[in-house]
């Protein structure tokens, strides 16, 4: 699919109307730029210029599946860092050291910019009121950066906030968790289901048990319970007939598509 | 007593400083932010009012913004050894 077009039309508003006709979007899917506002043109304005616009499917992705991909998709990293994204670590560094003097904690800021997302740091003796239970403090202030950085640039704001490495240990805590129950699941040749997650989350189990030997994985259920199934490999394949998908390799994440809405293939 | 009473308002004051602090951070209208402390039975009691302009800003989609004002203030009144609770004023 299309993401972006650019139309023209009589006024700006009928280049808007025709550039979301082809790209079946509604306007508040998209971002517009306007590049000739059109209009009469000339001495006697004889002449009508065509309005002309630029229209482009906003990226959805939110700022946790960037960092993601910037961990990733190395490739992906070639590519400038977005002008804005200066402006934005100036700004979320500036709020979250005033956040800190107004509470009274010690602790430092640290920013960093890549193609995809600003990166916000903060290290500290008392972080762990911060952090809060289970990170909830840390989405708090998250969110709040994400704020008052949109409103003090007016840009769309990139910025992902961790507080003394809690999300990375977050991260391995869950892969570690992952590899746990794939090691159940070969030893006893059953599935093991793990808890509802976040597309994240599941991103991270899915990734972290790709190279896992005798296993496979699959999302199953619908949002917000869907969670990963671990399957010993071959095992489907021991009953009667084999049904539905099956359990999938390593290909399970090709399959996060529109495919991995199916039934789950329970055995 | 009367110096435990002037430490209470000092803990207090930061916590009522830091709910200033986020809603100016989040305004357009940083003049007209306005934060008043009550000391209510059990808690202290922020009342934030802005102009109205910038309702939608402090209670964001979906209460999302408000919840986060909350929570922090809540972290910082834990580093000040009070209970606090914030009220949206209209």
């Amino acid at each position: 699919m299309n993401d972006a077009v650019e139309t023209t039309g009589k006024t700006v508003e009928d280049a808007i109307d025709a550039a979301l006709e082809q790209l079946g979007a509604t306007e508040d899917e998209v971002e517009i730029q306007i590049l000739a506002e059109g209009g009469p043109r000339g001495i006697f304005g004889r002449r009508v210029e065509a309005a002309r616009v630029r229209v482009k499917r906003r990226d959805e992705r939110t700022p946790e599946d960037l960092a993601l991909l910037e961990e990733e998709g190395p490739e992906l990293l070639e590519g400038p860092t977005p002008p804005e994204f200066t402006e934005q670590a100036e700004a979320a560094k500036e709020f979250l050291a005033g956040l800190l003097g107004a509470i009274g904690l010690e602790g430092e800021v640290t920013v960093a910019t890549g193609p995809l997302a600003v990166t916000a740091d903060v290290a500290g003796p008392e972080m762990g009121l911060l952090i809060g239970r289970r990170g909830a403090t840390l989405e708090a202030v998250q969110e709040l950066v994400r704020a008052a950085v949109q409103r003090k640039t007016a840009t769309r704001p990139r910025v992902n906030l961790d507080i003394e490495g809690y999300r990375s240990r977050l991260r391995s805590g869950l892969e570690r968790r992952a590899r746990d129950a794939a090691a159940r699941a070969r030893r006893s040749q059953r599935p093991v289901t793990l808890e509802p997650m976040s597309a994240f989350q599941r991103k991270v189990v899915h990734d972290a048990l790709a190279g896992f030997d005798g296993v496979a994985t699959s999302s199953e259920g619908e949002d917000p319970s869907r969670r990963v199934v671990i399957r010993p490999k071959g095992e489907p394949r021991r009953g009667s007939a084999p049904r539905g998908g099956g359990s999938r390799g390593s290909g399970a994440r090709g399959q996060r598509g529109a495919g991995s809405r199916q039934p789950p293939d329970y055995r | 007593m009367a110096e435990g009473q002037a430490g209470e308002e000092g803990a207090g004051s930061l916590v009522r400083g830091t709910l200033d602090y986020l809603a100016r951070s989040l305004v357009q209208h940083a003049e007209d932010v306005a934060v008043t402390a009550v000391q209510g039975e059990r808690a202290l009691v922020l009342q934030l009012r802005v102009n109205p302009e910038d309702m939608g800003r402090v209670i964001g989609k979906q209460g999302h913004t408000a919840r986060a004002l909350r929570q922090v203030v809540k972290a910082a009144a834990a580093k000040a050894g009070v209970h606090a609770t914030v009220e949206i004023v209209e």
